[in-house]
């Protein structure tokens, strides 16, 4: 490590904020000259506590992988049961699968879009994108 | 070890199948796709397999003081690092401290 090099934590913030993670920074100046990352605070085990649930019990915890787009990991955690039990969900529940799945994929880009703004310094396309995302 | 690869640029796919013994090492293939690297180290973390040749095998989700690997199917639902939890968190875990707390209620 030479004369003018720095190593600086950067996180991690609060567990709630999103994509929580800490970075271990080397800095020459200004200049990141090396990173490494630690994850893992946001770490749930669900694989494990999905061992010892029921494929209905286990539904409600696929909803909360993605908190503004509930029905998107939960439609892909019921295919794969449905194949597993070889059972088709009727043709009025898939156009209703389809219409939630995309509706939730406008919201959940729309929450990327604002809040990766405002992380890099830009506040107000945050209130577009929410504002946008209320209509739904 | 089962490996699931994808090539986007020709659109296959291929799933390489690699049997392992007890505490036998696989070899890394970090060296051919970087990244594999994070994915190993999760592998490393819950099941306890060692990559030969990984350039920073470590655990990457658990604390690296955590003993044992959650995800081996002889890692009970209740099974907790109690001792780290203990000395981490001050609290106690693990199936000891919930069939104490069972044992209190009337």
């Amino acid at each position: 490590m030479g004369a003018d090099e720095l190593v600086i934590n950067m996180g991690p913030q609060h567990p709630s904020t999103h994509g929580v993670l800490r970075v271990k920074l080397k800095l020459d100046g200004e200049r990141v000259i090396g990173s490494e990352c630690v994850i893992g605070y946001l770490h749930r085990g669900v694989e494990k506590i999905a061992e010892n649930r029921t494929y209905q019990q286990f539904a409600p915890y696929v909803d909360r992988m993605d908190y503004v787009a509930a029905v998107s990991s939960g439609l892909g955690y019921c295919e794969a049961v449905e194949k597993l039990l070889m059972v088709e969900a009727p043709p009025r529940a898939r156009v209703i699968r389809t219409i939630l799945t995309e509706l939730q994929r406008i919201a959940s880009h729309l929450l990327w879009l604002g809040t990766h703004a405002l992380d890099i310094g830009a506040l107000t396309p945050l209130f577009y994108c929410f504002a946008s995302a209320k209509k739904f | 070890m089962v490996l699931d690869l994808y090539s986007f640029a020709k659109n296959e796919r291929l799933r390489l199948k690699v049997r392992a013994a007890d505490a036998e090492e696989v070899p890394s293939v970090v060296g051919v796709w970087p990244t594999a690297n994070w994915q190993e180290r999760e592998v490393f973390d819950m099941f306890g397999i060692v990559f030969s040749g990984h350039p920073n095998l470590k655990r990457i989700l658990l604390p690296d003081e955590w003993q044992g690997y959650p995800l081996r199917k002889d890692y009970d639902i209740l099974q907790q690092d109690t001792a780290w939890v203990r000395e981490n968190l001050g609290i106690e875990s693990g199936s000891e401290a919930i069939l104490a707390v069972m044992g209190r209620r009337p």
